[in-house]
């Protein structure tokens, strides 16, 4: 039998000695540098918290600006612009087959409403991209060419002195105000309602971030009490660093947003509002010009004609008052003046209708295509002229607004960013004098 | 190892098929497709059963008028109150071809009506010129003189019995003959050729009512003024017109694609209408007609417009109710 020596072992002896410590890891968290450390990593990690959520909604805010001011109002004035060119077409078509050999302003005048029309059909498309409205628009492109076409022939046989051409051109018009202009005006009202509702959605109280703001300063007070306590050191120098880049931050970002809110506010409720007011008062005066001359046209349905044309001028008048009567309207100077054109307007379609009354179409035409200061084209020239003004300082303001709006917000995402890693630096050199005290 | 390569080679096409199918599916653009042009106011009228053929148009002895005054003293004294007025207010439209046009070049309302209603206006006022026009529709005619809106209405408009209950009407001043305008290249040649097919009347005219009686019926299509009708048949959506020849000459003299063809399906003498009540007015209208087939004033203005329908005829001759 053989004995086999137990050789010494070679490993140190202290190795197998138990490793487990009398406590688990975690238990380190209880101690208190443990407390000090996990309140310093959630008050930083509540800091950057607050810092991204600001800087988010500020971000959200200015996209959704900057999609207003790039994408959504240009295509709402495309829409608008549309609608008055085509009106403008129609009256111009009409004005120039009552006069005989077609006058040269008006013949360009007519051109250029196509052209117009044309290129505001193209803008409108390039931001269209829910399927209805593409398809609206297709619409009202494919109509335009068919629109241009019969207007061309109704030219073609009234120089060929074919009676035909006014029947021509009814058909015409007729499909320009019960078709084309409806789909218009739709394109317009939905693309205006957008602009609308995004310029709506900045206007909102951003309830998220002030939540997480307040939580971030109500513990960081609460962080200062208990170190307080714990240490004897009544105030924590990092700590009121950090929590003044909170307040700074909060100070900061409130106030953009309060302004930038306000200007989206000023460009929902004045501006844009004045715009579709005017845009709609400058359609309406083209279509009354359509009627007054179509009406010198056709001459079977004189009557709707003169209804329809009672009623536009009624409307705008209303429209004009409530305008006037607003105090944040945009641009009073220009239409101060819009009620007595109206009204001259009026008058001079008021002797339209006694000359035909007896007969004396060459009179009548000569008061509706006239520029003599009693005339109807003296009366209905100015009142366009003031009206594009009108739209023209509507849109500037609303621009302008919405460009505000954006531009107070433009710093303050960096600052927010700059000033959370500031506070949360703040909050690590804070604790870390405390925490080392225990070492 | 040939048969190597044709796996191999089978391999990569499936490969490149599935390949494919994967790629995102193409979603076809809906099309939009939307309706031809029409004339402002044209609509497909209802089908109405066929009509039996009206018996003779003449259990009313339509075309008998009233005989014109003999003394100047009367025929003063019924146009009194259109003399104070200063104007004759005549009714008719602006889409009747020779008839009652707007001249495109001068803007001025012409033709044959209207030269006839000068010719009343000359008789009362001394000048053609005093007349204030109203524009109506065919359908409006009669309401028009009901409400007396018009003094006169020279408008093409056939002397019928169901008319003449309503309306009193002058002695005939035209006749005309309902036939077809169609297309050159069409193979429609008589009323026969007209079932199924769609066919263009102005709607509340004589002309529509003919068109009903023919079976199996076409199908009638209504629009404002005969001018439209021209439009329509331009545009291709219809294939035929029917009405008066006086009126369809008017509307191939603007275009030389169509012509006019077939029987005459109906006579539509034509007369002035004037208010039921007003006799006087018949009266003084009456010696207008008279004076102006007996000076040549009648031949003299249907050469002016009408010759396209050939050499001028005699004037109607004036036919008058026993008193």
């Amino acid at each position: 039998m053989t004995v086999e020596l137990a050789h010494p072992s070679t490993e140190p002896l202290a190795s197998r000695s138990p490793t487990t410590p009398s406590h688990p890891r975690w238990w380190f968290l209880w101690t208190t540098p443990g407390r000090i450390l996990s309140i310093g990593f959630v008050l930083a990690a509540l800091v950057m918290a607050s810092a991204f959520a600001t800087s988010t909604t500020i971000n959200n805010r200015q996209a959704a600006l900057t999609t207003v001011l790039d994408h959504t109002e240009p295509l709402s004035f495309a829409a608008g612009q549309l609608y008055t060119t085509l009106s403008v077409a129609d009256a111009a078509a009409a004005t120039a087959f009552i006069a005989g050999t077609e006058p040269q302003p008006v013949r360009q005048r007519y051109e250029q409403a196509i052209t117009d029309a044309a290129v505001a059909v193209t803008r409108a498309s390039s931001g269209l991209t829910d399927e209805p409205m593409v398809q609206l628009l297709g619409r009202i492109n494919a109509r335009l060419a068919v629109y241009t076409g019969l207007v061309e022939t109704a030219r073609t046989n009234n120089r060929a002195g074919n009676p035909v051409g006014s029947s021509y051109l009814s058909e015409a018009s007729s499909m320009m105000q019960q078709e084309i202009l409806p789909d218009a005006q739709r394109l317009y009202e939905v693309t205006s309602g957008r602009v609308d509702a995004e310029t709506t959605a900045s206007t909102r109280i951003p309830l998220p971030v002030i939540l997480i703001v307040l939580s971030t300063l109500l513990f960081g007070v609460f962080a200062n009490r208990w170190l307080a306590k714990r240490t004897r050191r009544r105030v924590n120098i990092g700590f009121v660093a950090g929590g003044m880049a909170v307040l700074i931050m909060l100070f900061w970002v409130g106030t953009a947003l309060i302004i930038s809110t306000v200007d989206s506010r000023s460009a929902k409720d004045t501006a844009a509002e004045s715009l579709k007011t005017i845009t709609s008062l400058a359609i309406t005066a083209q279509q009354a010009r359509a009627d007054e001359t179509l009406s010198l046209i056709r001459r079977g349905d004189e009557n709707v004609r003169k209804q329809s044309y009672y009623q536009r001028i009624e409307q705008m008048q209303q429209q004009l008052a409530q305008y006037l009567a607003r105090e944040d309207s945009i641009d009073k100077a220009d239409l101060a003046d819009a009620q007595q054109l109206l009204e001259r307007w009026r008058a001079a379609d008021d002797r339209i209708t006694a000359y035909i009354a007896v007969g004396n179409y060459q009179a009548a035409t000569q008061v509706a295509l006239g520029t003599g200061e009693d005339d109807s084209t003296p009366a209905f020239d100015k009142l366009d002229e003031a009206l594009s003004q009108g739209i023209e300082q509507s849109r500037n303001q609303l621009r302008s607004d919405i460009v505000n709006a954006r531009r107070v917000l433009s710093g303050s995402t960096v600052g927010a960013a700059a000033l959370s890693v500031v506070a949360a630096i703040s909050v690590a050199l804070g604790i870390w004098p405390r925490l080392s005290e225990y070492r | 190892m040939r048969r190597a390569w044709a796996s191999l080679a089978a391999a990569a096409l499936l490969t490149v098929l599935t390949a494919c199918s994967e790629a995102a599916p193409v979603v076809p653009d809906p099309g939009v497709t939307l309706a031809p042009p029409t004339p402002a106011g044209m609509e497909e009228l209802p089908p109405e059963p066929a009509q039996p053929p009206t018996p003779a148009e003449d259990d009313c002895d339509r075309t008998a008028s009233l005989r014109p005054f003999d003394t100047e003293e009367e025929a003063d004294e019924a146009v009194a109150n259109i003399r104070k007025r200063g104007r004759l207010i005549v009714g008719l439209d602006i889409g009747s071809n020779l008839f009652s046009f707007r001249d495109p070049i001068t803007g001025e309302i012409t033709g044959f009506d209207v030269d006839i209603a000068g010719e009343i206006a000359r008789d009362i006022f001394g000048t053609p010129a005093q007349v204030e026009y109203r524009i109506l529709s065919s359908a409006d005619r009669v309401s028009a003189l009901e409400n007396n809106e018009v003094d006169v209405v020279v408008k093409t408009m056939t002397i019928t019995c169901a008319r003449k209950e309503l309306v009193n009407f002058s002695t005939v001043y035209l006749n005309a003959n309902q036939r077809i305008l169609a297309p050159r290249d069409s193979p429609i040649r008589q009323p026969g050729d007209l079932s199924g097919k769609r066919v263009c009347v102005a709607k509340g005219t004589t002309s529509l009512n003919r068109l009903q009686q023919i079976t199996p019926p076409p199908i009638i299509v209504g629009v404002e003024t005969w001018a439209d009708c021209l439009v329509a048949m331009q545009q291709r959506q219809v294939d035929a017109v029917s009405t008066d020849d006086s009126i369809l000459a008017g509307l191939v003299a603007q275009d030389p694609y169509l012509h006019i063809v077939g029987p005459t399906l109906n006579e539509e003498p034509y007369g002035i209408g004037i208010n039921k009540q007003n006799t006087g007015l018949v009266r003084y209208v009456n010696g207008t007609l008279e004076r102006i087939r007996r000076d040549g004033t009648w031949n003299t203005l249907y050469r002016k417009w009408l010759t396209v329908l050939g050499p001028a005829p005699a004037p109607p001759r004036a036919r008058y109710v026993e008193e």
